[in-house]
């Protein structure tokens, strides 16, 4: 600091005594190196060096002892230009050049258009004199390194940071990109490599992809969530979503968001953008879903909690409509615990096990349970879409109007009663089921 | 019990069966009446692993209780436990409880038990874990999905009740828990400006801002004008290009963007105090006065103002007045680069060299620092 207050004061002065001795004609005039004659192309640049611009040019070159014009050759530029000027090796990263003294590889020690002096027509030309130009050839390209403006994030002599960036990644990325710094901190979540550094996903000079990623999208988010690639490019039944011209981005936001997983909304509210219509996927009708929910107010559990991927997998699966686990597509079927894995990742499966119970389910005659008796056989036992609305219905337990049965719509007519319920379904005659809970029911522990 | 044929007819059965189903259908099912938010939880005894008996109004959390029904053959329950253990070792001494409620089946035999231990075992639960042998517990909470978390505070009251593991629902029962024992998160919703610029004209402010800092006048002026024409509702580039004209003397620009500036923010402080300079240095100090003092009653914490006000006092001669705001600039923004710079023109004009190098050697150095 001191030092720097020194030498500029010294140059002030030198300018100022060169402006005195301009003014005094009296005066006798002291010798120039720059004449009508000689080095007469010096001090006409748009900018001079401080010494140059005051005609003291053995402030730099020595005059040889007993010799008329023959100087000292500058054998240390680094020593020469530290006399006056603040080592620029002081920080952790130094410039190669500087590092090994070539102050006057960039920079013109006499005079130049450009500000600082610098050596070419434009800074990036400076730059490009040895770093390769391709940096910033790719189809897209970062708008600072396209202006040729390398010192926006890059210091030219040394830095604390690796590459002599100006400051820490993100850092840096905010002082232009401040609407981000804002999301950032005012976000719920913020995706890990975002977070650590936008050069994780972003190159920031140029590249052939989109926003200068690494890769196009999914491509890029792959190289992290393989298991989502293999999700999304091995299952037997796909998600067509993830075929839309946004990838994943359709979604997803790839920095912050105030949604878990990274989701631009509720989970739920993003799958309605596009089952909001009848949509027809593999010749099969896909139903309106917004419709559904709108017209049938009592909504399976996953569904309350508008959360569509607590069945589905919403990168794809193996299993009919991309459920997360095995769910029988049929009316009927043999029972196996295996084939309603989906229902009992959640349900009980004993609810189906038990031939006799008064804790498990409500749907009993007494204690004889009645799922039991639907659904556990070896031939033809029904399945629980046979009586169950899998998203939503009318009425209580999503017990359903009506349930596609070959061409017709089997009514299942369910009429839940203060101690039970009765059903008038296409399938039976007409029963009714009571499940008070009697004495001898009970068994104690 | 014999099921009883519809054949026989009950009308007045029928009809309460009928009126209730209605009553049902225009409430939403969401929970049972046992595990209702606001309701009281039911208490029980049940016996733990090493088959003591285990008390719920014995172990409730001075704070929190976290009851979560579980089974091994859930894998979001499984995945539930571990969450809980992690809140639970959290929490656990600031009054958190919590007990884990193993509704594996209607009957545990010892095989059935020794699953549930291994499992437990080999998740390192640290909190009692509980069967709920014949499913009592189960029906009387009225569980349906496994897992289930219901939190209770220490009166049995329940403040919480999560059905599955919705990944959404589950996040927000894990900030609920986490809000009682830290208090809200606190967000920060600061931004740099009022109103939202267009986001490419935003970079190119910003660039041109990191420019003139640097002191690369015309590079600044361009990203700043770049700004300008891509969102003609962004004041700001606007400022900066009157300060860069005003610092190249030419005045007349300056005062052109001046009044850009005021057409779309008339009220603008920092505008308003570009105009008080620019009058000054066109010599109409009266004015630039009135201007500046005008600046300072509505907002006295502006720096550039008092600074501005001090150089426009500087130039009537009123040194004793033009220090004080001077000194007030800097006291409220020490930082200011422009400051120094106003300060050494009026110290130049006055004939003091020496203080104005001092000045410029300082406004040099702060707006590198900047």
């Amino acid at each position: 600091m001191k030092k720097d207050i020194i030498s500029r004061t010294i140059l002030v002065s030198l300018f100022i005594a060169g402006l005195n001795y301009g003014s005094q004609s009296q005066e006798k005039e002291k010798p120039s190196c720059i004449s009508s004659k000689c080095h007469m192309s010096f001090g006409k640049a748009k900018f001079v060096h401080g010494p140059v611009a005051v005609g003291e040019c053995v402030t730099c070159h020595q005059l040889l002892p007993k010799e008329n014009h023959k100087f000292q050759p500058v054998k240390n530029v680094e020593e020469q230009c530290n006399k006056c000027h603040d080592p620029m090796t002081k920080k952790a990263v130094v410039h190669s050049p500087v590092a090994k003294g070539e102050c006057t590889g960039c920079h013109d020690p006499h005079q130049s258009d450009q500000q600082y002096q610098l050596k070419k027509s434009s800074l990036s030309e400076l730059c490009f004199s040895c770093h390769k130009r391709e940096l910033i050839t790719k189809k897209f390209t970062h708008g600072p390194a396209a202006e040729g403006e390398c010192n926006s994030c890059h210091t030219p002599h040394s830095s604390d940071k690796p590459k002599l960036v100006t400051k820490a990644i993100n850092e840096l990325c905010f002082q232009c990109h401040s609407d981000m710094q804002e999301s950032f901190a005012a976000a719920k979540n913020i995706h890990k490599p975002a977070l650590e550094s936008c050069v994780n996903c972003h190159n920031p000079h140029s590249n052939d992809a989109n926003y200068m990623l690494a890769k196009n999208v999914p491509d890029q988010c792959y190289t992290c969530h393989a298991n989502i690639q293999e999700s999304a490019s091995k299952s037997l039944v796909k998600h067509a979503a993830l075929d839309n011209e946004r990838k994943c981005l359709a979604c997803h936001s790839p920095h912050e968001a105030q949604h878990i997983k990274q989701l631009k909304d509720e989970p739920m509210t993003i799958c309605l953008n596009c089952h909001n219509n009848t949509l027809k996927q593999n010749g099969s009708k896909l139903t309106d879903m917004k419709e559904l929910f709108e017209k049938n107010l009592d909504w399976h559990g996953p569904i309350r909690e508008r959360d569509c991927s607590g069945c589905h997998k919403t990168h794809g699966s193996d299993n009919f409509r991309f459920l997360a686990k095995p769910y029988p597509p049929e009316f009927y079927t043999s029972f196996s615990q295996e084939k309603y894995d989906l229902c009992f990742n959640c349900h009980q499966p004993s609810i189906v096990q038990e031939e006799r119970t008064t804790t498990l389910t409500g749907f009993r005659d007494g204690d004889r349970n009645l799922h039991y008796l639907h659904i556990n056989k070896k031939v033809k036992g029904r399945t629980c879409r046979a009586c169950h609305e899998t998203h939503a219905s009318n009425h209580p337990r999503h017990i359903r109007d009506a349930v596609p049965f070959g061409q017709w719509m089997l009514p299942v007519k369910f009429e839940k009663e203060l101690t039970g319920g009765k059903c008038s379904p296409g399938c039976h005659a007409p029963k009714e089921y009571k499940n008070k809970i009697t004495e001898t029911m009970i068994k104690k522990p | 019990m014999i099921i009883i044929e519809v054949g026989r007819t009950m009308r007045y059965v029928v009809f309460i069966a009928g009126a209730l189903i209605l009553i049902s259908l225009a409430i939403p099912v969401t929970l049972t009446a046992q595990s209702k938010v606001d309701s009281t939880a039911p208490s029980f005894s049940l016996l733990d692993l090493q088959g003591n008996r285990f008390d719920l109004e014995q172990h409730l959390g001075s704070k929190l209780t976290i009851i979560l029904f579980w089974a091994t053959w859930g894998h979001d329950s499984i995945e539930m436990l571990d969450d809980i253990e992690r809140l639970y070792l959290k929490y656990q001494n600031r009054g958190l409880e919590a007990v884990g409620v193993c509704v594996e089946q209607q009957s545990i035999v010892d095989s059935v038990k020794q699953r549930i231990t291994d499992t437990v075992q080999h998740k390192k639960i640290s909190f009692p874990v509980l069967l709920d042998d014949q499913l009592q517990t189960f029906r009387r909470y009225g569980v349906i999905a496994v897992p289930t978390s219901v939190v209770i505070d220490a009166n049995r009251k329940i403040l919480y009740h999560l059905s599955g593991y919705p990944i959404v629902g589950r996040e927000e029962l894990f900030g609920f828990i986490q809000e009682r024992f830290e208090g809200k998160r606190k967000i920060n919703n600061h931004k740099k400006f009022e109103r939202d610029p267009d986001k490419k004209a935003l970079r190119l402010y910003n660039m041109a801002e990191m420019k003139y800092a640097k002191g690369q006048l015309d590079t600044a002026k361009k990203y700043a004008s770049e700004a300008a024409a891509r969102d003609s509702g962004f004041i700001q580039p606007l400022l900066l290009l009157t300060e860069a004209a005003i610092e190249e003397r030419d005045l007349k620009n300056a005062a052109i963007h001046a009044a850009r500036a005021l057409q779309l923010e008339p009220k603008s402080i920092p505008a308003l105090s570009l105009s008080g300079l620019i009058a000054a240095k066109n010599g109409e100090t009266e004015k630039a006065i009135k201007i500046l003092e005008s600046v300072i009653m509505q907002n006295d914490t502006f720096a550039i103002a008092h600074c501005y006000l001090g150089y426009a006092l500087g130039l009537t001669g009123d040194g004793k007045r033009s220090d004080e705001e001077f000194s007030r600039a800097e006291d409220l923004s020490p930082a200011e680069y422009r400051i120094p710079i106003s300060r050494s023109e009026i110290y130049e004009r006055s004939g003091k060299q020496k203080e104005a190098m001092s000045e410029k050697i300082k406004a040099k150095r702060l707006r590198r620092e900047k």
